[in-house]
């Protein structure tokens, strides 16, 4: 191999790890981008399954007891009433909630369109799309020749460098693209990007309440009274009930001061333009969702003893 | 980002933290013991969780509606771009069909040579 080989491949190969360094970046924004949103998507109809029942186990507890149920207040139809228009509020926002997942869908059609254009094989394509086009003037130029030469009119070589030539040129029009598509949309997937941050933290809320609201009841329930009561529910179960109970609790206490102390604010993180300068960082979407998985794992644990 | 975006936010903070209180609130209310209550306290009570329920319930629609609406008027800023990449996309992908389409061309050329020699 000469000199000028040895340069070229050099050069060849450095241009090829740049533009993959950036081919990188820009597929992490696409694939965490899109996760985050099916995420999203995922605890709104969590956070309505926890906005509805902590509504019916706030219900437990105000339960009237029998000696109260002929009041007026208390009546048949009176209850009835009641439970009907607590119904509506919550359905409604079932309906809102789906609205929101459909405006996520489109928002995750973006993410999946950026990272189809990212994955895609343009170099590959173009160079094999070369490849075939001088095996093809070969052989129109064989036909023509009608076999007086003998040698190809694009030799072995030159077809090589021919077709590694339109790998780097092919990849770097495909940087280029997807970097400017990247800068392009970043206020509009910005804008997303926020507004899934407010999705994030109102489901965050209704599902940390609905697991203090579970574990209050568990631990009136399930500890409080049969101590108070020094019942037979005093037993090894209570022993259990009790440090889970504790467990929880802790918990809770230390998800409030890291919730406190977390930068809630999507706006102020401004994750697009971390993205643009090149230092993204999915960890910092994906932490809240990991804190969130957290808590509904945490509200298992309470629901199956509560359930025994 | 939009102005009324950002101004929404700014409303949407504090719904969300008049949403936090009441929680915390039928939280504290719930860990009463009520078991020995006089009726008349009993009722109170179940007046005040029943209503702190459905003022969750009413500040949740809010937040929801307040983030459907910012959405709804994003969401054709959200399709022109999802347009876009597939344009891009296209875009990237024509060069080698034409260079396919030049290569099955020749073939059928060569062809045509070959069988007319």
């Amino acid at each position: 191999m000469n000199l000028r080989s040895v340069a070229a491949a050099g050069m060849l190969a450095c241009l090829s790890g740049c533009l993959s360094f950036e081919a990188k970046n820009a597929e992490d924004i696409a694939t965490s981008g899109s996760e985050y949103t099916r995420n999203t998507a995922l605890l709104i109809d969590e956070s309505i399954k926890s906005a509805n029942h902590s509504d019916s186990q706030s219900m437990l507890f105000m339960k009237v007891p029998e000696s109260m149920l002929g009041s007026p207040e208390f009546s048949d139809e009176a209850m009835k009433d009641r439970l009907d228009k607590s119904n509506t509020g919550l359905i409604g926002n079932a309906e809102k909630a789906y609205r929101l997942r459909a405006s996520l869908d489109a928002v995750n059609a973006y993410f999946i369109g950026l990272q189809d254009l990212v994955r895609d094989p343009t170099a590959d394509r173009n160079a094999m799309a070369v490849e075939n086009l001088a095996t093809q003037v070969n052989g129109m130029n064989r036909a023509l020749d009608e076999g007086r030469h003998g040698t190809p009119v694009i030799s072995r070589e030159k077809k090589d460098a021919l077709v590694q030539l339109t790998r780097v040129i092919s990849d770097q029009i495909h940087s280029r693209k997807v970097k400017k598509a990247v800068k392009r949309d970043a206020e509009v997937i910005a804008t997303a990007l926020a507004l899934q941050g407010e999705i994030l933290d109102w489901a965050e809320m209704n599902i940390f309440r609905d697991l203090t609201s579970m574990t209050n009841r568990f631990y009136v329930e399930k500890v409080e009274v049969p101590y108070a009561e020094q019942n037979d529910k005093m037993n090894e179960q209570w022993v259990d009930d009790r440090m889970l109970y504790l467990k929880t609790r802790a918990f809770i206490k230390d998800y409030e001061t890291r919730q406190a102390g977390r930068d809630q604010s999507m706006y102020q993180i401004e994750l697009w333009s971390s993205a643009l300068s090149e230092s993204y960082d999915q960890t910092i979407i994906s932490q809240q969702i990991k804190d969130i998985r957290q808590l509904i794992a945490m509200k298992a644990d309470i629901e199956r003893a509560a359930g025994k | 980002m939009a102005k009324t975006i950002a101004a929404n936010a700014e409303q949407r903070k504090l719904i969300k933290s008049s949403l936090d209180n009441l929680f915390r609130i039928r939280d504290e209310l719930m860990l009463l013991d009520m078991r020995n209550a006089k009726p008349e306290k009993f009722a109170e009570y179940n007046r005040n969780l029943y209503e702190i329920g459905l003022a969750i319930t009413a500040f949740n629609g809010i937040l929801l509606d307040s983030i459907n609406e910012d959405f709804a008027a994003e969401l054709p800023g959200f399709e022109a771009a999802t347009k876009k990449v597939a344009t891009d996309l296209y875009a990237l992908r024509r060069t080698a069909d034409v260079l396919n389409a030049v290569s099955r061309s020749m073939a059928t050329i060569t062809s045509m040579i070959t069988l007319f020699k």
